[in-house]
Parts: structure tokens; sequence; C-alpha cells
């Protein structure tokens, strides 16, 4: 049995238990509830954006987008996504993603992974940016936004409404990480990090939540993220790291929440 | 790190296009460095003379079978001593006219170093040498090499003559050295002469065989002695055994015969008569009488005897004596004795001369050691004296051979000539060091890169750590907006300054070549 076969199965049972919890929470609001679990396949489809990015504007942001020129990036980046979507076998999951250094490698993976999942009509992601130093989501994508993570787990009564932006990318969802506060590493270990990721992925059975997490050899909020979420990709960037920074990297991750190496950055002028 | 070579290439490559700015601008600098180098490069002009030289040192021919000739020469190191002399070099420095300037000592030393440090001088074959200057002035060049050979080869002449002159006078020292050493060992041999008047060829064997007869003459004698003595024993025993004869004819004899004749007398009367017949009376009282007589005549003799042992002289009886047999032994026997005490004498004369023949055997072998070494020097010396008379005969006349400069031995094999051609790096040589150069040397700093950079550069690489660290997706870069026509004004802008390279080398190598 493989890793990722036994990730699998204990992804699976834990899934059952908290859709038992979920039955009694009240935290969903009304209008997530007009489309949920029951939502049609029509009614994500037409989740259009109303401030859809253009081609050179995606250009600019360094995002996918079906007939880019350089089909190179997208298809590696559809490719990931058909081996997520392969080892889950259909059903929705978290992702952290972190980077082995500082930089915006797993900002960037992140965005993209969650735009190739959010180009298949049939499903949605979710950014959230928990890489609260550097965020990159919000100035990568230039959201304008009022509340962002860090605001929600500091508030007691904020909606999560209110915290979920539009990403100008249809089918993507954005939570940018908010204002930055002084001791900001214990808002992920609290209980109201792990509801607001049990939500958002059990509100939609087809909605993927890919987590931007600092970089590991910057920050201890890398090790608790893949502990809360399902998996961890680990971003390797070309030519930044040595193989002993890599192994570093993959020793601070438990070893069940590992999925695998992203290797970005590559040049492919051959 | 380690990357399998396919690998390898395609990251070369892809780092190369990555860093083609930096990899222009190498380009640029290493092309415009070494086109400058190129333009400033002197020309340099090589003429070069091949000298024979003639090996056979003057000395060897002289001394063959006698000396062993020393090593070898380098005619090379030779020749060098000889033309980066300062003599010759000055010379040398006339001929291409750098003293017309009327340079101070210094400079002249100065330019007489830079001379030196011009020209090669090499071993180009057995007994050839080959002697190379480079100028930057053909001509200087060709004269330069010209002069040098003409002045080696003039002072190789002049060291021939001085050497065959050195042959002769070390020939003419070693003869008499032989002389006074032959000299001395004749003297030696005189000396020896003198005080062992003996000591002539064979008089060794000659006194060999007279201790050889003198032996068998001694042991003849002893053989002689011997007999004698066995003669004298037994001419004694006879002596003696004569007395005892004679006895038997004493008066002791005749006395027992008539009483044993009475006897039988008497016997045969008694066959016929009584014993008071008178007859046989008459018988008994005469033989009773003979008895009486027998008996005195037996005391006297045994006291004669006595008498005669008290006196120490043996007893004979006066018919013994008288006996001719006796007289003849005893004759015999005293000329025995007189043969004993010659023969005596003699051996031991012998013996004597004997002795002194071995004695002068001992001293003339002692001497003949003696005599055969001085007399293997006097031949030895004898031989080798009238070998250096000959010899030095012979260096005679190759001295006034060379005197005549009869024996060359440098001959010019192949002459100066005015180089045509500058030799060493030409101005083509820079045009292609520069324009690959600036090619494949930053490409090569690539490379280095690529290989010595510890950190990772392909997704092999980090699958190869371990099996668990799974690849699951390697994203190329993202290209930035207008990529392809910034990657196409690159090429375009390269292959400008690529043009522009060739043509400024083709430009400053024509100005070159037309000497401008």
């Amino acid at each position: 049995m493989s890793k990722i076969e036994k990730a699998l199965r204990k992804a699976q049972s834990e899934k059952q238990k908290h859709s038992g919890k979920q039955s009694g929470s009240e935290i969903a609001t009304s209008r997530e509830i007009a489309v949920s679990k029951s939502g049609t396949h029509n009614e994500i489809a037409e989740m259009h954006d109303e401030k859809a990015l253009s081609v050179p504007q995606m250009q600019e942001k360094k995002i996918i987008y079906p007939g880019m020129d350089d089909e190179q990036v997208a298809n590696s980046f559809r490719d990931l996504r058909t081996k997520l979507l392969q080892t889950f076998k259909g059903d929705n999951f978290t992702v952290a993603i972190t980077s082995c250094v500082k930089g915006d490698d797993s900002g960037f993976t992140t965005l993209n992974l969650a735009t190739a999942f959010s180009l298949d009509k049939s499903k949605t992601s979710m950014f959230v940016d928990c890489n609260i130093e550097h965020p990159y989501v919000a100035t990568q994508l230039g959201i304008d936004y009022e509340f962002g993570l860090v605001d929600y787990l500091e508030s007691n009564d904020m909606k999560v409404d209110k915290i979920i932006q539009s990403s100008g990318i249809n089918r993507l969802r954005v939570i940018a990480s908010g204002v930055v506060n002084s001791d900001y590493s214990e808002y992920f270990t609290s209980q109201k990090m792990r509801s607001l990721l049990d939500e958002l992925k059990e509100r939609y059975s087809d909605r993927y939540i890919f987590i931007n997490a600092p970089s590991i050899s910057d920050s201890a909020d890398a090790k608790i993220l893949s502990e809360i979420s399902d998996y961890t990709l680990l971003v390797v960037p070309y030519a930044k790291v040595t193989k002993g920074m890599i192994e570093e990297a993959v020793k601070s991750i438990e070893p069940d929440k590992f999925l695998g190496v992203v290797f970005n950055n590559s040049p492919s002028y051959l | 790190m380690q990357y399998s070579i396919e690998e390898l290439i395609k990251l070369v490559i892809n780092e190369s296009i990555l860093r083609r700015k930096l990899l222009l601008v190498l380009f640029v600098v290493i092309g415009l460095s070494v086109l400058a180098a190129g333009s400033v490069w002197p020309k340099k002009f090589t003429s070069s003379a091949v000298i024979y030289v003639d090996d056979r040192n003057i000395i060897q021919p002289l001394m063959q079978g006698t000396a062993v000739a020393t090593e070898q020469r380098d005619h090379a190191r030779n020749a060098r001593e000889i033309i980066l002399g300062n003599q010759i070099l000055k010379n040398v420095l006339e001929g291409i006219g750098d003293l017309e300037s009327n340079p101070t000592p210094i400079e002249v030393e100065n330019l007489i170093d830079s001379i030196r440090n011009k020209t090669v001088i090499r071993n180009v074959g057995q007994n050839l040498i080959k002697i190379e200057y480079q100028d930057s002035n053909a001509r200087r060049s060709f004269i330069a090499v010209k002069r040098m050979a003409a002045l080696f080869i003039e002072a190789g002449k002049e060291e021939k003559v001085e050497e065959s002159r050195a042959a002769y006078e070390f020939i003419e020292k070693q003869t008499v050295e032989y002389l006074q050493k032959l000299t001395d060992v004749d003297n030696k041999l005189k000396e020896f002469h003198a005080n062992n008047p003996d000591a002539r060829p064979g008089s060794q064997n000659e006194i060999a065989s007279r201790i050889n007869s003198l032996q068998g003459r001694i042991e003849t004698a002893r053989l002689e002695l011997r007999e004698a003595e066995i003669r004298k024993i037994s001419l004694q025993d006879q002596l003696s055994g004569e007395a005892a004869i004679t006895i038997s004819q004493s008066k002791e004899g005749q006395y027992r015969a008539r009483i044993a004749n009475l006897r039988s007398e008497m016997e045969t009367l008694l066959l016929t008569y009584t014993d008071t017949y008178p007859d046989v009376v008459r018988h008994r009282h005469q033989i009773e009488d003979l008895e009486q007589a027998l008996e005195q005549e037996i005391i006297k003799r045994e006291e004669s005897i006595r008498a005669a042992k008290s006196e120490g002289k043996t007893y004979l009886d006066q018919q013994i004596v008288m006996n001719p047999i006796y007289q003849t032994l005893r004759t015999n026997l005293s000329e025995t004795e007189t043969q004993i005490a010659t023969l005596n004498a003699r051996v031991k004369e012998m013996n004597n001369v004997l002795e002194s023949e071995y004695d002068k055997l001992k001293r003339i072998q002692e001497g003949e050691a003696l005599m055969q070494d001085l007399t293997r020097d006097y031949q030895v010396n004898q031989e080798i004296y009238q070998d250096l008379l000959k010899r030095r005969e012979n260096a005679r006349v190759s001295r006034s051979l060379e005197a005549e400069s009869q024996g060359l031995s440098f001959k010019i094999l192949e002459p100066a000539t005015l180089p045509l051609r500058p030799t060493g790096l030409r101005f083509m040589h820079f045009a292609a060091l520069g324009i690959l150069g600036g090619l494949v040397g930053p490409i090569m700093l690539i490379y280095m890169l690529v290989q010595l950079d510890p950190r990772v550069r392909s997704s092999a690489a980090i699958e190869s750590m371990n099996p668990d660290y799974a690849v699951l997706a390697t994203i190329p870069q993202y290209k930035e907006i207008n990529e392809t026509q910034h990657l196409k004004k690159d090429l375009v802008l390269f292959s400008v300054v690529f043009i522009s390279m060739i043509i400024g080398y083709g430009v400053v190598g024509w100005y070159k070549l037309s000497g401008v």
C-alpha cells in the first residue's frame, strides 16, 4: 500500500467524522446554504466573476489561462491537478502549499493550482493566504479588501462571507491574509481556524481549498498549517536550494501529510 | 551536482539562454580584449641555421686503445657557452646595427641580454646544433643568426687548434713521465742483481739438480755403510767360530785322542787277557797319566784365559794365531772397519753440503719474486713508453695539420635565410581565439556553474535523493509578457554584435596585413 493510498484512507475516515459534526453546526450562513451541497454543476458554472481579468492582466499577474501562448506552464498545472484528483478519487480536500525558502514560489504555485482547478467548470477552488508576513494573493491580484483571515480569527462574530473575496478568475475565491498582528502565529493553532477550514471544505463538495503557507525555513506556521490541512505540497524552486535544504524541509513535514514535491520555475527554453 | 549528460546539456543551454545578457557582455569583453592584444602583438621573425659538429675529439683517435675517452659532449651547451658569450654577442649587435647610436655600457649590457634571451641553441640530432633567433625585424634576425654561425665556427676552429696543441702537450708530458718510470725500474733491477749474484735466470734449476745428485750420493753412501757394518759383524762371528775349531787342534785334543786310542787298545787286550795282564796294566797307567796331563792342560788353559781376560786381551792360543784363515779374516775385518769410518765421514760431509744448498735455494726463491715484479714493471713501462713515442709523433702531425686548418670539423649544413613569414602567434590566431574563446569561454563558465553549484537544478536530482520524494510536477518558468519578442530581439542584438566583432577583426587584420 503506497503512502498516498494510506493518506487517502485516513482522509476519507476523517471526512466522515467531520460531516457528522457538521450537521449540527450553526456556522453556515443562509446565502451559502442556498448553494450548498445540493448545488448543481450549472450553478457552479455560472459562478462568473463580475470583474474577470483580461488576458494581458493574467499574463502580467502570472496566472495560467486557457489558450495561453506558453502552454507548458498551464499543462503542468493541469497535470498536477489530475494527479491530485486521481489520488483523492473525486473527494475535495485541503492542501497546504509551502516552499523550501522564502519567495513567491509557494504563492505562485498555490494560485495557479487553484486556478487550474477552477478551469474545470465542475469545480471551484479557494485560495487561503496564510502567509501573513508576505501575503501573496491580495498584492498579486490587486484585491482591495476590508477583512482578511486574521480579522476573522480575531473577531468573535464575524461571518465567513466577509472575508471571502472574488479573485477576478471564474470559480476561484480568495481569502486574503489580513492585517498583521504581533502574535499572529497563535491563530492557526486555534479551533476556529480548524473549524473555518472544515466549513470551507464541507460546504461544497466540489470546492478545493489551497492554503498558501509561509516557507518552512521561514516560519513555524508552515508546520502548523500542514497539520491542520489534509495534505502538504513542498515547492522546490529551481537553482535556489541544496539537497540538504530539501531534506530538512521534508523532515519537518509530518510524513503522513507529505504528498510530494513541486519543482518550480524550471527554465524551459529547450 | 551529478547530472546525466542529457540533463547537463539541457541545463547548460537553458542557463545560457537565461543568462544571455551576461554571455553577450562576456563575448564582447573577451572579443575586444583579444582583438586589442592581437593588434599590438609584435610580429616575430625567426631565422635559424644548422651546424654540423664533428665530435671526434682530437685526443680520442690519438689515445685510442690506451686511454678511455671522456663522455660525449653536449654540443648545444658547448655552442651556447661560446655563442652567448659577450664577445660574439657584441659582434652580433654591431652586425644588426644596434651599436650605431653609441649606447652606454649598461645599455649595451641590456641589449646583449635581450639577444641572449631571444636566441635558442639546441641539439637537433647527433652532431647537429640549431641556432635560432627571434626578432620583430626579419632582416635583423637573419643577420644575427648568420653572424652567430660564422663566429661560432671561427671560435670552434681556434678551439680545435688549441685542442690539438693541448693533446700534443699532454702526450709529451706522459712520455716524459713514463721515461722517468722506466729509468727508475731499470735502476732498481740493477741494484737487485748486484745484491743477489746467485739470482741468475736458471740458477734455481741448477741448485735443484745439485741437491738431487747429492741426495742420491748420500743414499748410496748410506747403503755402502750399512753393507760394511753387516760385513763387520759377520767377520767378527767368523773369527770367533774359527777359534772354536782350532781348540781341537791344541794339546788338549792330542791328549784326548791318545786316551781314546789307548782305551780301545786296552779293551781289545781285555778280550784276551785279564786285568792283571801286564799290557793291560801298562795301558791303564798310561791312560791315567794322560788323563792327568789333560787335566793339567785344561787348568793351564783356563788360567791363561782368566789371565788374558784380566788384562783385557783375547786369549789366543798359539796354534790359533798361527792359523792362516784366521789371519785372513782378521785382515778383512780391519779393512771393513776402516771402510765404515770413511763412509761415515763422507755421509756427514755430504749432509753439510746439502744443507747449504737448501739455504741457497731458499734465498734465490725469495729474491725471484722481487725480481719478477721489477721485470714486469720494466716490461709494461717499456711498452707504454714505446707506444707513447709513436703517438707523440702522430700528435705532432695533428698539431701541424690543425695549425694549417686542415682538420676542419664544423660545417654549416643549413645557412641562415631571411625569414619571409612571421612565426609565433599571428593575427589569424588571435581572431580565432577571440571569436571562439568569446563563444566557448562563457559557455564553459556556465557549464562549471551547473557542475559545481550544489543547488538543485533538476527534478531527477530530487527524486534520486529519496524514493519518497515524489516530484508531482515540474512547473516551467512562467514567461514574462513578450518573452518571445525579447528573445528574438536579443538574438538580433547578438547577431549584430557577433558580425560587428568579425568585421572588427577583419578590419584590424587588413590593416595589419597592409602594414599600416
